[in-house]
């Protein structure tokens, strides 16, 4: 055995506090330098031992509950974070939606419609007004929205103009096309409502209105 | 001489527990129990590690909470497939302690001295101060090989996983840091034997 390699086993001789084996033991005896490093190793390992710590700290239990409480609160910073992008996430999905929604109603309104609607105008009866008439006053044509008149009610006859988008919404059947005026006599009741109307036979239209009823 | 502790290896208290790493996956997935584990088996000797490699209770302090903070992380750069847990904190804790000690000599907080001063209480004979002093003078690697495999009492294989080096080397640092370590303890030990003729 030489120097070199009993120095190793010194040490972890030392280390253990163990006993040397039989050979080592002998070179030791043997040797000035390696029992003075024997004596030294000894030393040292005793020394060593006088600087161990405890096993658990002073102030673990505080350090411990420091950290949970740090682990806490950022599970809490990560949950809120989470819920946050899911809520963000979730927003914009639900803003895309609506926006993409828009965007194809808006194509739809501008795209011509290949579809041809067809109008029939609705036909209503005709009907005179009975009680022009019977004061008098020929040639009038009770309005089909109008309320009935009311016992004993006083008319007015107001003589103006109408255009042809009045008439129809009358109930005046005007053929398609024309844009003038016609003369006309509306019948007013006391509640300022229109009740019939008499077309003058003035020909100031360019074209013609036919009575609907 | 001073007071002998004998340290409880982690490995020692069951024979059925979950490794580091497993412990390191549940605390990521937010399990606070694994969290409070693996600080119980880690912490007190990390901050054993960080006192002896430091000097100073306050840094130990600092330096083992700081490891579980940048544990905490989410973006923590440990990889299980490079190495272990357990290596991961202790190089941690090296730089760290590296780093402070580097920022100059630290503060001991002077309002907490009974608390703070584990070692103050166990360097009271001039020889141990002396190992003290000596013991941090070692260049780190020496000193990290000390500190685990005579101090911490872990085994070559142990210690190996802690620095990450193989157990050749380790044994090595050991064999050299030891030799450094007795030269100077003779050393102070010649000089106090002048002093006191």
């Amino acid at each position: 055995m030489n120097c070199e390699s009993a120095r190793l086993e010194l040490m972890e001789c030392a280390r253990r506090g163990g006993k040397m084996p039989a050979g080592l033991s002998a070179h030791v005896d043997s040797c000035e330098s390696c029992r003075i490093r024997w004596q030294a190793e000894q030393d040292l390992s005793d020394h060593l031992s006088a600087l161990r710590i405890p096993a658990i700290p002073e102030g673990h239990e505080w350090g411990k509950a420091v950290l949970m409480r740090e682990f806490d609160q950022r599970r809490r910073h990560l949950r809120q974070a989470r819920w946050m992008w899911a809520v963000s996430a979730a927003a914009v999905l639900l803003l895309s939606v609506v926006v993409v929604r828009d965007i194809g109603e808006r194509r739809g309104d501008m795209e011509p419609s290949t579809a041809v609607q067809s109008f029939t105008p609705r036909e209503y009866p005709q009907e005179t007004f009975t009680l022009a008439e019977e004061a008098g006053e020929k040639g009038f044509i009770k309005l089909p929205f109008a309320l009935p008149p009311v016992p004993g009610e006083t008319f007015g006859i107001v003589r103006t103009q109408l255009e042809p988008a009045q008439l129809v919404r009358m109930g005046v059947r005007v053929e398609p096309g024309w844009n003038g005026t016609v003369e006309a006599d509306v019948l007013v009741g006391q509640d300022g409502l229109a009740q019939a109307v008499r077309l003058s036979n003035d020909e100031e239209t360019s074209g013609t209105a036919s009575q609907g009823y | 001489m001073g007071r002998q502790y004998r340290l409880e290896r982690p490995a020692e208290r069951s024979g059925m527990q979950r490794s580091d790493e497993e412990l390191y996956r549940l605390m990521k997935s937010g399990d606070r129990e694994a969290f409070g584990e693996l600080y119980e088996r880690r912490g007190p000797a990390l901050r054993r590690y960080a006192l002896h490699m430091s000097g100073s209770a306050a840094v130990a302090e600092e330096v083992s909470h700081e490891v579980f903070i940048q544990l905490m992380r989410a973006n923590t750069n440990f990889d299980d497939k490079r190495g272990s847990l357990e290596g991961w904190m202790y190089g941690v804790a090296r730089n760290l302690v590296r780093v402070i000690r580097r920022q100059g000599p630290v503060q001991e907080p002077v309002d907490q001295p009974a608390r703070h001063d584990i070692l103050g209480e166990l360097i009271h004979e001039e020889s141990v101060t002396a190992l003290h002093g000596a013991l941090r003078e070692l260049p780190v690697l020496y000193r990290d090989a000390v500190v685990l495999c005579d101090l911490e009492e872990m085994s070559y294989e142990e210690a190996s996983r802690a620095m990450g080096c193989p157990v050749g080397t380790v044994r090595s640092r050991l064999h050299r840091a030891r030799g450094l370590l007795a030269a100077k303890l003779k050393r102070s030990q010649a000089v106090s034997e002048v002093a006191v003729r």
